[in-house]
């Protein structure tokens, strides 16, 4: 590519530093005329993108909705999903209930919407009942009869072995006797058992008789005895179904007039008569007199009911409404909003109470997260507080993946706490996901997690900014209109409007665009209108904007006000005024918050012979960012691009930001270090009156860069400061002239003469406008012009070749001798 | 009429326990004597020496192999768990009573010593304590011969029982009344089974917990 042209540059026009907006050209005098905008401004590829995603009802269709903070992005999706919900039908309930079979994995039941609270009153209703109805039809007379004849039958059972035995033992004169040790049988005479010598003075034959009947005796008693644990086993299998039958009648009543309540839910049908096989199974707890203080639970708090589990079995005949019409929700579709998406707040989680020192738990104490009550619906969340927070991401992931909500502990998804707890059958899930971050997150994951473009296949991309077009500056009035209804604040007349459309494009970097950061228009509207307020005036006029933008600037401007002060007191050397060789002003924009603010910053320029190196003295102490060292090493392509076709460069050169002491990164002052180094080597002095702004390629194109108003407003405060003199100016990248947004004292200084933007193209422009001199063109030999900032730099890397060349041929030792 | 000597009949089962207890309770509340009485059964300390005795376990069904040094260590075993159980219920409270060990026929044991004492308290298995006629038969035996008041603690057989505020003079009404003590209401039970020799006892008195379903027979006048 051919080095270009050089030509000086003129100052720019006032015009072109600032577009105004025409009061005159706006359709009303005041917003309180205008209908008050219920639409997004400026974001149609979002809104299509919200709509497309609402509409869509395949899985993965999860909506990221990225976009800086401030443009209303929270806001405008709600509007959109509560709009869309409220035409959706409501959400299914869903309870949790006892497993009677497996009483570790609790269950759940879909029930139609609000139905969830039904069948949670009408099942304490039904333990209520039972817990009077059970102990009734066991304190009944024919209950009671009806066991003691079972228990009497035994007994007498018993009694008739025990006394046929000792009646037939009687007629032979044997004892049949009770001992602790069991029955005996000894052979007496009058009613006394016969000592040994007694027995042993009968005659033989009355001996073996006796010990004949004893052994028959023996043998019959215990065949009989042997009958005995059967004819128990008998007797309680009869005592069980009697009670089986007494419960089944005391319950069957209650749970059939359930069964009619719920006939249409197969699901809960099942559920009673599993409830009524328990109840039956277990009399016990409806008998047990301690389970009378239930009835009063309902107004205990959860731990003291907990905390006397052991006695509470009842509780098992509970249901656990996870969600229902009314547990946040309303009518519709739920919309939730997680503010605090922590993994339990988002799946769920299993509370536990301690209990003696062990920790207890029951399907009463699961606790739905928001994708149960967005279950159905949708589910808005930030995704930087999603991911902040651990397990949270993964979590909603494998639930989107699934399409069902499993409640785990962080513990029980790792493994980590495998003490018993429960497992709760996971609830189906059907939710649109809608994530809010900004760009960056949105990047990062896309390019990270292979998972997240799966499932959130639809991104709304929030745009900063808009094209500031007639339809759009009506927008923003409309929209301050209904920001001024909501808040009851003053309507803004015309002139006031055209600031503010003003001030978005100042906001935007840009004459020809908006904002769209609304948040910070809406708080400059609020602010006129108490600077209004503060005036008594019934509208918010142009002077209370600016009043509002000047405070609003005032308040944070201190740190800017100490750097200006310690330039205009010489603690930070910037030169407004004379010439300097290797010395130019660049200008940093510094950031302090969301507050921004321009300011020169010495550059200095050291050559010497050497190798050909331009060190960046920055980077070499390790201040430099790398896009700053990438700006210093196009500096060295490009002078030898132009200067060293023919011979090398042996030049050293040490470039600078001087009185800098934090980081510096960017490559906007790589244009002027470039002026600084051709300053240095061609030693010519630079007119410090001017600093400057641009990047530049290899080629000494000069580009655009950021923050060029505050960066002008910067060198402007300083200049004013110690008083304009009209050969002040800056200069910036032609690039950058459509960004000109300044403020209305530079624009009125530039107006007057008294200070001069100048958009540079090139390198030679600038050098040219810096020296006073033309930069000069290469002519038809490769020489540049004589006079010419070139020709001078030319001949001083000429120069540079030479003495290296004489140096290497003569030898640093003679060099040093004759030196 | 305030017994001065109560005599309880203890055999280390668990109701006997209860009436050892009652019988401390009545020995403090009226400063009586209590005396402990075990009888071992004649017939069974002869059985422990008989040779062609035979014992069969009920459990088992089965014959044992070793009769008589079971029994014997049977009897021993429930002579000490007698005396040890009276020794921690009553030892070292004043008035001193004494433990005795009788040999003979349970009931005329228990009638001699009976004729010593005021009162006689004793446990007993029966499960309708208001039906005499099925009494077990030593209880039968006493409650038809004892010269003295006899408590007799019975087991609770589940029954809910109506309970009633006493009144009337019948002789079992008056002891009843000096058992309470100074507590006149005594809370009976099933008056209408109730004739004056014998009253069915739910608390004696508030502070001592007879069991309820206890038996207060008193001999007629």
């Amino acid at each position: 590519m051919e080095d270009l042209a050089p030509q000086e540059p003129p100052p720019l026009a006032a015009a072109a530093l600032y577009r105004r907006c025409d009061p005159a050209l706006l359709p009303f005098a005041s917003t309180a005329e205008l209908t008050p905008l219920d639409e997004p401004l400026g974001q149609e590829r979002a809104v299509a993108a919200i709509h497309f995603a609402i509409g869509m009802p395949s899985a993965g269709f999860n909506l990221f909705a990225l976009g800086p903070e401030g443009t209303g992005k929270v806001s405008l999706i709600r509007s959109y999903l509560e709009r869309a919900a409220a035409t959706q039908p409501a959400a299914d309930d869903w309870v949790y209930v006892f497993n009677f079979e497996d009483p570790h994995r609790p269950r759940t039941l879909r029930l139609p919407a609000g139905r969830g609270a039904e069948l949670r009153r009408t099942m304490e209703h039904l333990v209520d009942d039972l817990r009077l109805a059970v102990p009734a039809a066991f304190e009944a007379e024919e209950y009671r009869t009806r066991r003691q004849l079972l228990e009497e039958g035994f007994k007498e059972q018993q009694e008739n072995v025990f006394r046929t035995v000792q009646q037939r033992a009687a007629g032979r004169s044997i004892a049949l006797m009770r001992t602790p040790v069991g029955l005996a049988l000894a052979p007496t005479r009058n009613g006394e058992v016969l000592s040994p010598d007694d027995f042993k003075a009968m005659p033989e034959g009355q001996q073996a008789a006796f010990k004949a009947d004893m052994e028959e005796l023996q043998k019959e008693l215990e065949t009989r005895l042997a009958e005995l644990p059967q004819a128990a086993r008998d007797a309680r299998r009869k005592t069980r179904e009697l009670d089986r039958e007494t419960a089944l009648a005391a319950v069957r009543h209650s749970i059939d007039e359930m069964k009619r309540l719920w006939a249409d839910l197969p699901a809960v049908l099942a559920y009673l008569e599993a409830v009524q096989t328990d109840v039956v199974d277990n009399l016990g707890d409806f008998l047990d007199h301690d389970h009378g203080h239930e009835a009063e639970a309902g107004d205990e708090p959860e731990g003291l009911r907990l905390g006397r589990a052991e006695k509470r079995p009842l509780r098992r005949y509970r249901v656990n409404v996870l969600v229902s019409v009314g547990t946040g929700t309303g009518l519709g579709a739920p919309v939730i909003h997680v503010d605090h998406p922590t993994q339990p707040n988002l799946v769920g989680r299993i509370e536990h109470l301690a209990q003696q020192g062990a920790l207890i738990t029951d399907f009463n104490l699961i606790k739905p997260g928001a994708l149960h009550l967005a279950n159905g619906g949708y589910l808005v969340a930030e995704a930087r507080k999603l991911l902040l927070n651990p397990f949270a991401w993964e979590d909603l992931k494998r639930a989107l993946q699934a399409r069902e909500i499993r409640i785990e502990s962080p513990g029980q998804s790792l493994g980590l706490f495998p003490t018993v707890t429960l497992e709760p059958e996971p609830i189906p899930l059907d939710v649109k996901v809608v994530l809010i971050g900004d760009p960056m997150l949105y990047y990062l994951l896309a390019a990270h997690d292979p998972e997240f473009t799966e499932l959130f296949k639809v991104s709304a991309d929030f745009d900063w900014r808009m094209d500031r077009t007639a339809e759009h500056e009506l927008g923003l009035a409309r929209l301050v209109a209904g920001l001024g209804q909501r808040e009851g604040l003053r309507p803004l007349d015309a002139a006031a409007v055209a600031r503010l459309v003003e001030h978005a494009s100042r906001l935007a970097e840009d004459g020809d665009k908006l904002s769209t950061h609304l948040a910070s228009l809406a708080d400059l509207v609020r602010e006129a209108n108490y600077w209004a307020g503060e005036d008594t005036a019934p509208v918010v006029t142009s002077r209370h904007l600016q009043q509002a933008i000047d405070q609003h600037d005032f308040r944070q401007n201190r740190v800017r006000q100490n750097v200006l002060e310690e330039i205009t007191r010489g603690t930070l050397l910037i030169d407004t005024d004379g010439e300097a060789v290797g010395q130019v002003n660049g200008l940093v924009v510094m950031e302090l918050g969301r507050f921004s603010f321009g300011r020169p910053s010495r550059i200095t320029c050291r050559v010497n012979l050497g190798r050909g190196d331009v060190v960046d003295i920055e980077r070499e102490v390790e201040l430099g960012g790398p896009i700053h060292s990438k700006g210093v090493m196009i500096l060295s392509s490009f002078l030898s691009a132009r200067f060293a076709q023919d011979w090398p460069l042996n030049l050293s050169a040490h470039l600078v930001f001087e009185q800098s002491y934090g980081e510096v990164e960017g490559d906007s002052a790589s244009s002027a270090e470039l002026y600084c180094l051709l300053s240095a080597l061609a030693e010519l002095p630079i007119r410090q009156g001017f600093a400057v702004t641009g990047s530049v390629n290899q080629y000494g194109q000069v580009q655009a860069i950021g923050g060029v108003n505050e960066k002008i407003e910067g060198f402007f405060d300083v200049c004013r400061a110690r008083g304009l003199t009209g050969r002040q100016g800056v200069l910036i990248p032609a690039a950058n002239v459509k960004h000109l947004m300044l403020r209305h004292d530079v624009v009125e200084a530039a107006a007057q003469g008294r200070f001069s933007i100048h958009a540079v193209a090139t390198i030679d422009q600038g050098i040219a406008l810096l020296t006073g001199l033309p930069a000069g063109e290469v002519d038809g030999r490769s020489a540049y012009p004589a006079g010419s900032v070139n020709r001078r730099v030319a001949a001083r890397l000429a120069q540079f070749s030479r003495k290296t060349r004489a140096f290497h041929d003569e030898g640093p030792h003679r060099g040093h001798n004759h030196g | 009429m305030k017994p001065g000597r109560i005599l309880v009949a203890v055999d280390a089962s668990p109701l006997s326990l209860a009436a050892l207890e009652a019988a401390a309770r009545l020995g403090d509340r009226f400063g009586a004597v209590v005396d402990g009485l075990y009888v071992e059964d004649i017939n069974l300390a002869k059985l422990a020496e008989q040779p062609e005795g035979t014992l069969i376990s009920v459990l088992h069904a089965r014959r044992h192999a070793d009769p008589h040094l079971l029994i014997t260590q049977a009897l021993r075993l429930q002579v000490t768990q007698a005396r040890r159980s009276f020794e921690a219920t009553l030892g070292g409270r004043q008035p001193a009573g004494s433990f005795m060990v009788r040999r003979g026929q349970v009931v005329s044991e228990m009638l001699v010593a009976a004729a010593q004492a005021d009162l006689v308290v004793l446990g007993w298995h029966g499960a309708a304590p208001s039906d005499r006629a099925r009494l077990g038969s030593v209880a039968r035996a006493l409650a038809e011969r004892c010269p003295r008041p006899l408590l007799m603690l019975g087991r609770r057989d589940g029954e809910a029982l109506r309970l009633a505020v006493l009144a009337g003079d019948t002789p079992a009404i008056a002891i009843a009344t000096a058992l309470g003590g100074e507590a006149p209401l005594l809370r009976l039970g099933r008056l209408t089974e109730a004739g004056p020799q014998h009253l069915l006892v739910t608390s004696l008195a508030e502070g001592l917990d007879a069991t309820p379903g206890s038996l207060l027979l008193v001999p007629e006048a």
